[in-house]
């Protein structure tokens, strides 16, 4: 008798701690629970000075009134990089293409400051098609400031011994107060489409309201 | 007391873990971490199950009949500590890097220990057949996914991981079944 | 306890034995389907199909399963539990697996081939396709649990598997005859279905993950290789099961004993380790090797059972020779078992061959083939098991029964004959709609399949109406439970 109250309990136990651990089975790796933490309840960057690629700086504040689409990269990268940034290219022309292009621009933010300089940004964002405002290349130059937005918005960078990095990739969107909202696959960029217009849509259907 | 020899066993593998050059080398890599440094706290608490008193024990055993209580216990906190998310979670975070330094042996490892002599020798067969089948199944999702599922390793390390798993289960498919095949005493001679 | 064991083995067989009725059915209106004679949509074709390959070989394997147990618990001690439990775990999955054939229209076939059950276009959803996984990993468990059982009471009793072997008496260690033959068989199956259910659950559970990740893909040709061995070595079991009924009969029967000599030992271990062995070489080989070497593994995949049937068929004649034998319906079967089991391994043979002449040619010759062994050869040493156990009241069993073992011996063979002779004029097996120069075999097999079901049906009546007539004698003689 005993013994069968004990198994119920551990069975009630261990898929409480199953149910609890994956997010109501859910979120089996720290990628997925990240996303599905930030859908629910949107983090707020960090303030750090980023650099373009034309040499001027910037931060989150200058983006105000547009919600930003960023991703991370490194130009010397060799595999993810350029699916990620052809995919981002999709994204780009099809938004610009769409009524809500003004309400959005796009930031491929390189996580290698030392060798990512303002010209190698140039090249990389000639290379991509970005017209250097709507889409602008960045790199974060102090130290201290990249780590604690790589930190936040859970990239991880790690060298791969041989020069190069190996690198969680995806699409992150930021809304208008400067916080992260979404985390998109970057290997779908129709869904990311098909998600940015209904979101931006909603945004500009109840600024009418408002007003 | 012999009990007391097994607690200081499990103590010292515990406490060769967290030798930081151990700790440092074990976590440098996922299969150190999936295939060492977790089996060694199970061990632990396996050998801390030994040294408990008698009374406590029995205490226990009135909840532990069978033994499917301990084994589902153990399998649960286990699972829980493989996922991905956990494996992460383990390494940058440190309570939770504290948690699964006292669940492994405590939950896992003792449990186990209580329950394993326990256990109904078809149950012990279960055990075995399906710890042969979900290492397979592991390392072959460990080489198939095509993203990394623990932000803290490489994708190669992954994969590496896969195939020492699907090894793993290779060998002790091998074991387990020799083991069938070498005689133990019989009940009686091949007359009946 | 012994009235319990008889209940339980009567209750295996009569559900194995309805299932097989009519899963016989199914057959028959597939046969009607590919002759033109009912209009059938190629969905409700596949379904059954599915359903056909799945609880044929289910159901045969839960009879032969009950088969082994009834006689090895005169050797060994079994846990009577695990028996009833092997029952109603099978029934759940069984009945999972119907359900998602038949309400979710799950159609990937027995072989369930990855990646087929993920890629249904829309003709079942992920809901039929999980609930047949489902049901089978089930299915799986429930055998599983025999096997264990099975094994460690042979470890117990014997000391090991290889004593369940005989190895002492091969190695001549030991003087005198091996374990019973019982014993033996039920050993190499016990070995061989634990390999094969571990791979089969492994594969499952990779099946499902996929269904619901599909990102994480599984390397077809390796999924293909663990779902045949595992299904090959299942499949393959039954009839290593089955024989069973003939070790235990014939000696019965003849009053001359069935001793495990030396030869008789070595070739269920040759059979064991070609079993074990083949698989796992096979699946190498298809990564790596030329077509012709998996031709060699195809056909060495077919002939492992070859040491077995060999000393079964020498054995049976020799202890059955001048021995006044009584020619009931029990030992007509197992007769029958035995021919059907030569006979199908013939076209087996053959049937490399064909494989070599027009390589992957999937014609109906090889359901030609495994119809034979298994309708003839497994199937029928199953409707001996059960007329051996109704043989009390011989009294019933008469003229009807004679006719209708006449009536099945014929047709089934017949039905094989149809679909060898379609798989000669080129029918590729597995299509629901046949051209018209295949039709008349279709149709003349849908002719032998009424009679057989006929048959069938007289067989499966006798031993119901037998097992409750005993069972209503018995309660008349303790009298009504007061
Ligand atoms: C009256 C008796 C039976 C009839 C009329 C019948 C008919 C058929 C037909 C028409 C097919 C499809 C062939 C094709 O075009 O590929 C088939 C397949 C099959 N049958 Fe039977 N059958 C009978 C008995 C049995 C028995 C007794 C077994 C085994 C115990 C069996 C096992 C199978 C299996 C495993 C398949 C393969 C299914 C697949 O390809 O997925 N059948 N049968």
């Amino acid at each position: 008798m005993r013994n069968t109250i004990a198994i119920v309990l551990t069975l009630v136990f261990g898929f409480g701690l199953l149910w609890h651990g994956t997010d109501g089975f859910r979120a089996f790796t720290s990628e997925t629970a990240r996303r599905l933490a930030i859908l629910q309840e949107p983090k707020l960057l960090p303030a750090v000075q980023l650099e373009d690629q034309n040499g001027h700086t910037f931060s989150w504040q200058d983006q105000r009134g547009q919600w930003v689409l960023a991703t991370f990269i490194y130009t010397r990268c060799s595999d993810v990089c350029p699916v990620v940034e052809m995919n981002l290219r999709r994204i780009y022309d099809a938004i610009r293409q769409s009524p809500h292009s003004h309400r959005l621009s796009f930031l491929s933010i390189s996580f290698d400051s030392q060798n990512d300089t303002p010209e190698m940004l140039m090249h990389h964002a000639h290379h991509y098609g970005a017209d250097g405002v709507t889409w602008r290349m960045a790199r974060v130059p102090n130290e201290r400031e990249l780590q604690r937005l790589l930190n936040m918005m859970g990239v991880i960078v790690i060298p791969d011994g041989k020069g190069g990095y190996e690198h969680n990739a995806a699409f992150y969107l930021l809304d208008k107060k400067r916080r992260l909202v979404r985390i998109f696959d970057y290997n779908n960029p129709q869904a990311v489409i098909a998600e940015l217009n209904h979101l931006l849509a909603k945004e500009a259907s109840s600024k009418v309201v408002k007003k | 007391m012999s009990g007391k020899r097994y607690a200081v066993g499990g103590a010292f593998f515990m406490a060769i873990l967290v030798l930081p050059p151990v700790l440092r080398w074990m976590e440098s890599s996922m299969i150190g971490v999936m295939l060492g440094q977790i089996p060694v706290l199970v061990v632990a608490g396996w050998l801390f199950g030994f040294a408990l008193p008698r009374r406590f024990i029995e205490w226990l055993n009135c909840w532990n009949e069978n033994g499917l209580p301990g084994l589902l216990l153990a399998i649960s906190v286990l699972t829980f500590w493989l996922l991905p998310r956990s494996v992460d979670a383990s390494l940058n975070e440190p309570l939770l890097r504290l948690a699964k330094w006292m669940m492994l042996p405590l939950l896992v490892g003792m449990p186990l220990s209580l329950s394993w002599k326990r256990l109904h020798p078809i149950a012990r067969g279960i055990v075995h057949t399906n710890a042969i089948s979900m290492l397979v199944v592991m390392g072959w999702l460990y080489l198939s996914v095509p993203v990394r599922v623990c932000n803290s390793y490489l994708l190669s390390q992954q994969n590496a991981l896969g195939r020492m798993m699907i090894a793993l289960a290779i060998v002790l498919a091998a074991f387990w079944s020799l083991r069938l095949f070498v005689a133990t005493t019989p009940n009686e001679p091949t007359t009946r | 306890m012994e009235a319990n064991v008889r209940k339980m083995t009567a209750l295996y067989m009569f559900v194995s034995g309805i299932a097989i009725l009519l899963m016989m059915v199914l057959g028959l209106l597939m046969l009607l389907a590919q002759g033109k004679m009912i209009p059938l949509g190629q969905d409700t074709f596949y379904e059954m199909m599915t359903a056909h390959g799945t609880f044929m070989v289910g159901a045969a394997a839960f009879a032969a399963s009950a088969v082994m147990w009834y006689f090895l618990r005169q050797y060994v001690r079994l846990s009577f539990p695990i028996f009833v439990t092997h029952f109603v775990l099978f029934l759940t999955g069984a009945v999972m697996t119907a359900i998602s054939i038949f309400v979710f229209r799950f159609a990937g076939a027995w072989t369930f081939l990855y990646p087929l059950p993920a890629m249904s276009a829309g003709m079942w959803g992920k809901t039929g396709a999980s609930l047949y996984l489902i049901g089978m990993l089930l299915i799986g468990v429930s055998f599983l649990l025999l096997y264990l059982d099975t094994s460690r009471a042979i470890i117990r009793e014997y000391g090991s598997l290889g004593h369940g072997l005989g190895w002492p008496q091969i190695l001549g260690k030991v003087k005198g005859y091996g374990p019973p033959p019982t014993v033996v068989a039920s050993t190499m199956v016990s070995i061989v279905n634990l390999v094969s259910l571990t791979v089969g659950a492994s594969v499952l559970v990779m099946s499902l993950i996929n269904l619901f990740q599909p990102s994480i893909e599984m390397d077809p040709l390796l999924a293909k290789n663990l779902i045949y061995a595992f299904g090959h070595i299942f499949a393959n079991s039954v009839i290593y099961m089955g024989v069973i009924v003939v070790y235990e009969i014939l000696p019965k029967y003849t009053n001359r004993p069935w001793k495990s000599y030396k030869i008789f030992l070595i070739a269920w271990n040759m059979s064991t380790l070609f079993t074990i062995i083949v698989y796992p070489h096979h699946l190498l080989m298809d990564f790596v090797m030329p077509k012709w070497m998996l031709i060699i593994g195809q056909v060495f995949s077919y002939l492992n059972g070859l040491p077995v049937l060999v000393v079964t068929a020498f054995g049976a004649l020799m202890i059955v020779y001048r021995s006044g034998i009584e020619w009931d319906m029990a030992s007509s079967f197992i007769f029958l078992s035995m021919f059907g089991w030569v006979a199908g391994v013939i076209p087996a043979i053959a049937d490399a061959t064909i494989v070599i002449n027009h390589v992957m040619h999937n014609t109906k010759w090889v359901p030609g083939h495994f119809h034979m062994y298994m309708g003839v050869g497994a199937v029928s040493m199953l409707f001996g098991f059960m007329y051996y156990f109704i043989r009390g009241n011989e009294r019933k069993i008469g003229y009807a029964d004679m006719v209708s073992f006449w009536v099945y011996t014929v047709f089934f063979l017949s039905l094989c004959g149809t679909f060898l002779l379609s798989g000669k004029v080129s029918a590729p097996r597995r299509w629901a709609v046949h051209f018209p120069e295949w039709v008349p075999y279709d149709r003349m097999g849908a002719v032998f399949a009424v009679v057989i079901i006929a048959a069938v049906t007289v067989f499966l009546y006798r031993f119901f109406v037998s097992v409750i007539i005993v069972q209503a004698k018995q309660n008349i003689e303790v009298g009504p439970r007061a």
